[in-house]
């Protein structure tokens, strides 16, 4: 088991957003939590990260316990987090955001040649590299935010809604490029509220709502859930 | 002819100066969200320095302003420190703090200095630099110029060249995205308040020579860089940079043509006319994207 | 509970200093009555050279007076205490400091700088009948009875530098002015320096008023210098030392008249003895031969000098003989009124037609410009700088010059909105 989260209960101040979630990662799993707004899917993803810690509950990374810890340190572990919206250094130019992505290594030589890589799983950004993320399209801004994920040689990969705002076209090239980094062996946890394109991408599911886990289980399973197809696939 | 040559000159003198603490005041801004209001007094403190160390006890000028910025950055980083981390949640307390500093330095300058009038330093650098047989600059002017430059120049290096510059400007447009880059964000604000206040350490040490030092001299010096921030565009260094010695010029030249009272009110003027017409300021971007 | 709180420290520190100074036994074991002076004045901030330095001035003056068993007044020995309190130049501080000075410490006379801060005080100060110095006689309103300026007149003094500068370099024919544009101080000195200027003969081509918040004088020098004057015209006594180190780089060759060039050390320092040499303006040092000739109503300048040099070594400025200078003129009138009522005092220095004044030649005056003659003006000195020293040329009469052209200064008062009666 890589990650795995025990009846965490999260607070924004007097309001629980999420109220004993638990859920289970393998390595080089791929995870889709899926749900309607304010369900708790983000704050699910910010806590594994670290942004926020939790009021109760455990969540522990390939064998040490993070829910106490800061966000950087936890990237050092190997997680990453692209969160939603994206959130690109605007006024940096691609390949200095790439290179923050690396902020935490050393090996200077690898991350020339991670960085290499990911141009070429790019082309679009390496034509771009030395422009301000700022002047780039939705879609290059979510490469960009991906590959600076990517930059910090994750074992374990957070997306928070990157299809959002995204023209279809775009959105399939991210989930082949999604395919591609989980069968690289990078475990990727991904929160959609396109449902049915998150239960195609992945193995494991979870639907959440009102800040608990209301189902759960194998993906296609889900896919033909009753409920889960009313509710969130709108058949 | 040869006035308005001398004036240009007499501007970009003054705008380095002023490059130097507008970025100071912009950095801490941008990467800890206060507004630091005793970063007048930051320079004070430096200036004060000059006059107590190298007028005073014969210390080397260079040295004495090595001092007075190890000094000014240490008074930045307990600042930073004790006083700004622990309220970063309230976006208003850090700003009431540093006006807690402000009385403290000027309260400090005047128990160490005494009393009476301003203090003076002599500059170190004698003789005047004659260009075009008319032109005129002092050496000692020359000498703030040219550290000026230089210490800009090494800031474009380090924000623009260096992973800590990459991680500085990071935190600065965003300080969570940037934690998930596996930042250390409080050691990036030290290092962003560490610069600053060096730099206006600096900017003390340079000013010393040149001015009328007293404890209440940061006032003038926090409304100028008010001014270069507002026109350049809050949390945009370039901006700051090129801001400060636009204004400088201006300043310089309205003071020669019309006077240094319209000029101090053209500054507030033009400050008034960006924020209407142009609120981001020259380099400023939308907030909104 | 704050307030309390300020109240308590308050008390605490008033406390202690009453146990410090007014309630210690040797005051009690004192035979003699005392009279209190009270410094009512600036001690920090900007106007702290005109205030301070003339509050060590008053210390030496006072210990001499009370080593020779002190003055007396209607046939009793006084010794002299001097209360001061620090406004820097704060008008709420300054009027909370005078009326403790006349309330708590019972002073028999408040001197003050002048300006703001004097006219603060004076409605409370007329009531309660005080004895109040300035040393601006612009300060000087119809209402004010009990407020004069015995000693320095500024600016009126100017116009003897003008007169001799205009005497000894006939070739000098231009002048620019320069000054910090405040109602207080530079306006009145700049109007002076234009009638002065305007009766002298020298055309005025350039007058560049700032204000405070001048950080850099180079541009303010380099346009005033684009006029080529011959004369370089300082009507401030805030920025002298900048304007001397501008004027200085930018190679400026002509003559320099100032009203006052207190530290000009610090000047040397910035620029050399020989650019400073020259000079003109009209606050003399005390160790000076001609401040021993007669005629002169300071006792023993050379004494008092050395004395002040020792005790304080870098404080001497303009007021470090201007304020003992007022205070020995109340003490005359105290002596002659044989009491230290404030009417009395006044009324007993009014009714001499020819008061005693630092530089003698003393005459009332005022009544022209400001509607009553509180002012003592008389003779006053041109020091020109040389060798490093401040040395008096000569001295001339303040009274002359405005006998024969108060109606100019009054055209240039009016032209920058100063008050005048007439």
């Amino acid at each position: 088991m890589l990650l795995q989260v025990d009846d965490i209960h999260v607070h924004y101040g007097q309001v629980a957003a999420v109220k004993g979630i638990s859920l289970e990662v393998d390595e080089a799993d791929f995870v889709a939590l899926i749900g309607s707004n304010g369900a708790g899917k983000s704050t699910t993803l910010r806590t594994i990260s670290g942004l926020e810690h939790p009021s109760a509950g455990s969540i522990v990374f390939d064998g040490v316990a993070i829910d106490r810890m800061s966000a950087d340190r936890i990237v050092r572990l190997g997680i990453a987090h692209v969160p939603e919206g994206r959130r690109v250094f605007k006024d940096l130019t691609v390949s200095e955001n790439l290179r923050l992505g690396a902020f935490t290594r050393s090996d200077q030589q690898e991350i020339e040649d991670d960085l290499e890589k990911i141009l070429t799983r790019f082309p679009r950004l390496r034509e771009r590299k030395d422009q301000m993320a700022r002047t780039m399209s939705g879609g290059e801004q979510q490469m960009v935010a991906i590959g600076r994920a990517l930059m910090s040689k994750p074992r374990m990969l957070l997306l928070d809604e990157p299809s959002l705002g995204l023209a279809p076209l775009i959105v399939q090239e991210i989930a082949r490029i999604l395919i591609e980094i989980n069968h690289s062996g990078v475990a990727v946890v991904l929160v959609e509220q396109n449902a049915e394109l998150a239960l195609e991408l992945a193995r494991h599911g979870y639907v959440l709502e009102t800040g608990n886990i209301a189902l759960e289980g194998e993906a296609s399973g889900l896919m033909d859930n009753d409920h889960v197809r009313r509710a969130y696939l709108g058949i | 002819m040869e006035l308005f040559l001398q004036s240009i000159a007499n501007g970009l003198v003054q705008g380095g100066f002023f490059a130097l603490f507008a970025v100071g005041l912009v950095l801490i801004f941008g990467v800890m969200g206060v507004v630091n209001f005793a970063h007048g007094e930051l320079v004070m403190v430096g200036a004060f320095t000059i006059w107590l160390l190298h007028a005073q006890y014969g210390l080397g000028y260079i040295p004495a302003i090595a001092v007075a910025i190890v000094l000014v950055t240490v008074i930045g980083l307990v600042m930073e420190r004790l006083l700004f981390r622990p309220t970063r949640a309230d976006p208003l307390a850090g700003l009431i703090c540093s006006i807690g500093i402000l009385f403290i330095l000027q309260v400090i300058a005047a128990l160490i200095g005494g009393d009476g009038p301003s203090k003076q330093v002599p500059p170190p650098y004698q003789g005047t630099l004659v260009m075009f047989e008319s032109l005129r600059i002092p050496y000692q002017r020359v000498f703030s110029l040219a550290i000026s430059v230089a210490a800009l120049v090494s800031l474009w290096f380090f924000l623009t060249r260096t992973r800590y510059g990459w991680a500085l400007r990071a935190v600065a447009l965003d300080r969570e995205a940037a934690e998930l880059q596996g930042i250390n964000t409080n050691r990036i604000s030290m290092v962003a308040i560490g610069v600053g206040t060096a730099l206006a350490g600096l900017a003390g040490g340079l000013i010393a020579p040149l001015t009328n030092i007293n404890p209440h001299m940061g006032h003038n010096v926090i409304v100028t860089a008010f001014i270069v921030t507002i026109v350049g565009g809050v949390g945009s260094l370039s901006g700051a940079v090129l801001a400060a010695i636009l204004y400088a010029v201006f300043h310089t030249l309205i003071t020669v043509y019309f006077g240094a009272t319209i000029a101090t009110i053209s500054g507030l003027v033009l400050m008034v006319v960006v924020l209407i017409v142009k609120p981001t300021g020259l380099m400023g971007v939308r907030v909104s994207e | 509970m704050g307030i309390s709180r300020r109240k308590f420290i308050q008390a605490s520190a008033a406390g202690t200093v009453a146990a410090s100074t007014g309630f210690s036994p040797l005051t009690f074991a004192s035979s003699h009555d005392t009279v209190k002076i009270g410094m009512n004045i600036p001690m920090t901030g900007d106007y702290a050279p005109w205030g301070l330095p003339g509050l060590y001035g008053c210390q030496i003056v006072a210990d001499n007076l009370n080593a020779s068993g002190g003055v007396e007044i209607g046939g009793k020995k006084h010794k002299i205490e001097i209360v001061s309190y620090d406004h820097g130049y704060d008008i709420e501080k300054a009027v909370q400091g005078y009326k403790k000075m006349v309330s708590q410490d019972e002073a028999d006379m408040v001197m003050m700088l002048g300006g703001a801060t004097v006219g603060a005080v004076m409605p409370w100060g007329e009531r309660k009948n005080v004895f109040t110095t300035t040393l601006l006689c612009s300060d000087i309103t119809p209402d004010t009875e009990h407020l004069v300026a015995t000693c320095e007149s500024h600016p009126l003094y100017v116009v003897t530098g003008v007169e001799w500068l205009a005497k000894n370099h006939p070739d000098a024919k231009t002048a620019v002015i320069v000054t910090n544009n405040d109602v207080e101080y530079g306006l009145q000195a700049a109007a002076t320096f234009q009638a002065a200027f305007e009766v002298a003969g020298i055309e005025v081509v350039d007058m560049n008023l700032h204000g405070f918040d001048v950080t850099d004088f180079a541009p303010i020098v380099s346009s005033v210098l684009a006029k080529n004057p011959d004369i370089f015209c300082m009507a401030t006594s805030f920025y002298t030392t900048p304007l001397m180190e501008q004027l200085y780089h930018q190679g400026y060759k002509g003559k320099v008249i100032s009203t006052t060039l207190d530290y000009h050390e610090e000047v040397i320092a910035k620029t050399s003895q020989e650019f400073v040499d020259g000079t003109i303006h009209q606050f003399p040092a005390f160790d000076d031969p001609k401040l021993t000739e007669d005629g002169i109503n300071f006792p023993d300048p050379g004494g008092f000098d050395a004395e002040f040099r020792k005790r304080h070594p870098n404080d001497w400025s303009a007021v470090s003989w201007e304020y003992p200078a007022i205070m020995l003129n109340w003490l005359e009138g105290a002596k002659a009124a044989g009491s230290t009522d404030s009417d009395k005092v006044l009324k007993a220095l009014q009714s001499n037609p020819n008061p005693e004044f630092v530089f003698g030649g003393g005459k009332w005056w005022g009544k022209e410009l400001w509607g009553r003659d509180n002012v003592v003006i008389g003779r006053w000195p041109v020091v020109v700088i040389e060798g490093g020293k401040t040395r008096i040329k000569e001295f001339a009469s303040v009274s002359d010059w405005l006998d024969k052209h108060s109606d100019v200064l009054i055209k240039y008062m009016k032209s920058h909105g100063l008050r005048t009666v007439s």
